[in-house]
């Protein structure tokens, strides 16, 4: 059981706070409800760009880190579909350096043309780096999109493509802050060893006087049921073809998202999970296989993917795959594996919630959709997912028309 | 009005406190480590061999062989013990480093009575089926080929090879060549020789009921104590660092790898090096951060780290940069270096970088598997608690001056290995 407190500041900030009397450290996190969704098809990979700008020193202290470091405190920031969060991890005596540093980029950036010009280059490597220069780095580039038609999450995290990132201007930059950087639009997590009353005092002088801002209500293109099976087969300097299957899933705040996370683990958690066992061990069609689903705000995906042996064609290995999900279709899943996948997540729910870190950036994200108990919710909802459930929901959704297959071959 | 520009006054941690593991004696001389928290369920327990690659006399066995732990062992296929763990619940993990490799349980402890018993299993009774073992190296070849695209892997290759030579246990490169030459009776043997659990390192970190113990040490203890002495290797010092060029072509980025060998964490010079590698490129605040990334955008990141061996260390800076960078990184990484042995560091960068530092402590020993990490560290090396608690006082002691002397005999450019991977003819010489 997680306790926390929450209260909201008048200028609409909300505000978790979670007691750790057992840890010297305090974490300082503050989510912003913005993520790539919210980009401009033009101007995509914007909200990751824009997070690298957010240490680019704010308007009234020069450099973000360092006085940071100089308390002993560690920093990072990650950028989804979704949102933007950043976090603080510090010695609990010194939280108020982490205030003082957050609410003073909340306020207003410094907005250099340095380091726009840096962190411009630095994400074009980023991009390089991970999706570029990486065997099989850019398969989210071409699923995404082939798997979404209407809604934004059709591009990556990291944008279309580079040049987009290499056409960011300091006016769409600052636009994009005033925009989406706003008190009303966050939401604030601290804890550890810290206590509710110098919590609640600490808000009150750093971020009560951040004015709120008119922020746009978010209208995204909703993706239409999809109606018939696409496909992509495509062609890349790998070793070894690689398959994708992809289905529409639900909205994490959809009351089968704990049916779909479950089903996803029959298939694919661990080595005793069935398509590793069909797949892996006994056809010996894949080196690997997974089975998984982005955990998205929106409908997300569930992906199926191996890569297979030498010698095996894709056909081949898709046939093996489509027998098994047509498998749980007909017959349903057997008791015992129910049981098993709902302990798994036990263990890995109580192992994620031993860290004072995830548990502050689970707070912040329940909160962000609306209940920050949900993450003391979780596990009741796992509990009551049935057999029939399961089978029902892969009956609905894993099925050809709603698939998006994708081959991805080895150029010869 | 409330004054932004004046930080908060702050403190600097000075207390730390490394918890000792309690030590259970099991029935057939071995001990149990145990760091016991009051309210944590899960347990953790990690067993240590002495099964490193170090040990291994061909490439890639010592990986095989803990990978056929997780296989079919002599009472029940691999299918039958996956799903009889899995059906509590619990996740196992494992890893290979130089000297020593490990075996690690996750489990509830209500469910540790019915796990425990395959976990046992599969330490002490693998089956090693000349079937499994093909399949797995065929999945190994497969997964070493996509490994093989990247160029940091292709340069940390060349810089096992230009360090340690071929022939050297650790110089040994997987390669689809090497993978077809390891038998069953080669893994059959190294598991002989170096997995007995009467020789294991046992830890177990969470909340410890009397039960938790009892069935812990009844369950560990089996299997005699050999003694069987460590093999002691002597680090090669590469006399003659040089640069070496892999040519990958296309590439949009290069790897480079900058090492050399290094001391002992019990060399009284070891501390003070390792402060001065958090300056160099230990940290985001380090000069190459600044330098590579944030002033020139070169790379998304660079870092340097020291990785310890019992007889030794590596220190070793890697980044991966725009191809075109490749020359220019190289020598702003050594001019970094030379200014370190040059000038003095300005006291208020040293004072970041020991806050820094000290932070990190306090963050490192915060958790039960944090303080399991350093119980670990110190009965698998031998080091002593006043070794530990005496470099966290260096943190804070240590001058300037200081670090202008280790500067000026570990940074000399002479002494540095460079190893790049991308693309074009070669880099200068």
């Amino acid at each position: 059981m997680i306790n926390f407190s929450r209260f909201v500041l008048d200028n609409g900030l909300k505000v978790i706070h979670h007691f750790d009397g057992s840890t010297p450290l305090a974490v300082l996190n503050v989510l912003y409800d913005v993520g790539s969704r919210d980009e401009d098809p033009e101007k995509t990979g914007f909200a990751h760009l824009f997070e690298h700008l957010m240490f680019g020193g704010s308007v009234n202290i020069e450099d973000y880190d360092e006085p940071l470091q100089l308390v002993g405190g560690e920093n990072n920031a990650f950028t989804n579909n979704d949102v933007t969060n950043y976090y603080i991890q510090l010695p609990a005596d010194n939280i108020e350096t982490a205030f003082w540093l957050e609410s003073d980029r909340m306020l207003s950036l410094a907005f250099s043309k340095k380091s726009l010009d840096v962190q411009r280059n630095v994400v074009s490597e980023e991009f390089k780096q991970r999706y570029l220069n990486q065997p099989y780095g850019d398969v989210w580039l071409k699923l995404r999109p082939l798997a979404y038609t209407q809604h934004p999450y059709q591009w990556d995290t990291i944008g279309k493509a580079l040049s987009h990132i290499e056409n960011a201007s300091l006016k769409d930059v600052k636009a994009f802050f005033k925009k989406y950087y706003a008190p009303n639009n966050a939401v604030l997590v601290v804890s550890g060893n810290i206590s509710f009353d110098r919590t609640k005092e600490l808000c009150e002088k750093w971020f009560a006087p951040i004015a709120s801002q008119k922020i746009p209500l978010r209208a995204l293109p909703q993706e239409p049921l999809q109606q018939a099976a696409r496909t992509l087969r495509t062609t890349s300097k790998v070793p070894a073809d690689a398959f994708y299957l992809a289905f529409h899933g639900v909205k994490r705040n959809h009351e089968s998202y704990y049916t779909m996370d479950l089903l996803t683990n029959i298939f694919g958690l661990g080595e005793s999970s069935r398509l590793y066992y069909a797949l892996v061990k006994e056809k010996q069609y894949f080196s690997n296989f997974s089975c998984y689903h982005t955990g998205s705000f929106d409908e997300g995906l569930i992906i199926f993917s191996g890569k297979t042996m030498a010698g095996v064609s894709l056909a081949t290995a898709e046939a093996a795959v489509w027998t098994e999900i047509e498998k749980l279709k007909k017959e349903g899943c057997k008791a015992e594996e129910l049981t098993k996948v709902k302990n798994k997540t036990e263990t890995s729910h109580i192992y994620e919630m031993m860290n004072l870190l995830e548990r502050t950036i689970a707070l912040a994200f329940a909160e962000v959709q609306g209940n920050a108990n949900q993450v003391n919710e979780e596990l009741q909802h796992f509990n009551l997912v049935t057999r029939e459930q399961i089978q029902t929901f892969a009956t609905l959704f894993l099925t050809k028309e709603r698939s998006n297959t994708m081959y991805y071959e080895m150029a010869l | 009005m409330l004054n932004r520009a004046t930080p908060p006054p702050f403190v600097v941690p000075q207390n730390f406190v490394i918890p000792l593991a309690v030590q259970y004696p099991l029935a057939n001389g071995n001990i149990l480590h145990a760091i016991n928290t009051d309210d944590d369920a899960l347990l953790k327990i990690d067993v240590f061999f002495a099964a490193g690659r170090i040990y291994q006399k061909q490439a890639s066995v010592a990986a095989l062989t803990i990978d056929m732990l997780f296989e079919s062992t002599q009472k029940r296929t691999a299918m039958a013990l996956a799903e009889a763990m899995d059906f509590y619940g619990a996740y196992t993990d494992y890893s290979v480093r130089s000297e020593w490799a490990s075996v690690t349980l996750y489990t509830l402890n209500k469910h540790l009575a019915s796990v425990l018993p395959y976990f046992i299993e599969l330490l002490t009774l693998p089956a090693f089926k000349e079937d499994e073992l093909e399949l797995l190296k065929a999945r190994e070849i497969q997964d070493l080929k996509v490994s093989l695209e990247k160029n940091s892997v292709l340069a940390q290759h060349e810089v096992s090879r230009q360090v340690w030579g071929e022939n050297h246990p650790l110089g040994m490169i997987p390669s689809i060549e090497n993978y077809n030459l390891v038998t069953r009776a080669t893994i059959q043997a190294f598991f002989d020789q170096h997995y007995t659990l009467g020789d294991a390192h046992i830890f177990v970190a969470g909340n410890l009921f009397e039960d938790t113990i009892s069935v812990l040490t009844r369950a560990f203890a089996i299997g005699e104590k050999s003694g069987l002495p460590l093999k002691k290797t002597e680090m090669v010092l590469s006399e003659t660092a040089s640069r070496v060029f892999v040519q990958k072509p296309n590439s949009l980025q290069a790897a480079l790898k900058v090492v050399r060998s290094h001391v002992a964490r019990t060399h009284p010079d070891y501390n003070d090096t390792q402060m001065l590698n958090l300056i160099l490129g230990g940290y985001f605040g380090s000069r190459l951060m600044d330098n590579l990334r944030e002033d020139k955008g070169y790379t998304y990141g660079v870092g340097s780290g020291i990785s310890d061996y019992s007889f030794g260390s590596q220190w070793s800076i890697g980044t991966e940069v725009k191809n075109s960078a490749k020359d220019n990184a190289i020598n702003e990484i050594f001019i970094e270096m030379e200014r370190l042995t040059k000038e003095l560091i300005d006291v208020d960068e040293l004072n970041v970088a020991r806050n820094y530092l000290l932070g990190q402590v306090l963050r490192s020993l915060d958790g039960p598997y944090s303080q399991l990490h350093y119980a670990e560290t110190v009965e698998l090396n031998n080091y002593s608690y006043e070794l530990l608690y005496a470099g966290f006082e260096r943190i804070k002691t240590v001058t300037p001056a200081d670090l202008l002397v280790v500067a000026k005999k570990y940074l000399q450019a002479k002494d540095w290995l460079v190893v790049v991977c991308g693309s074009e003819e070669s880099t200068r010489t």
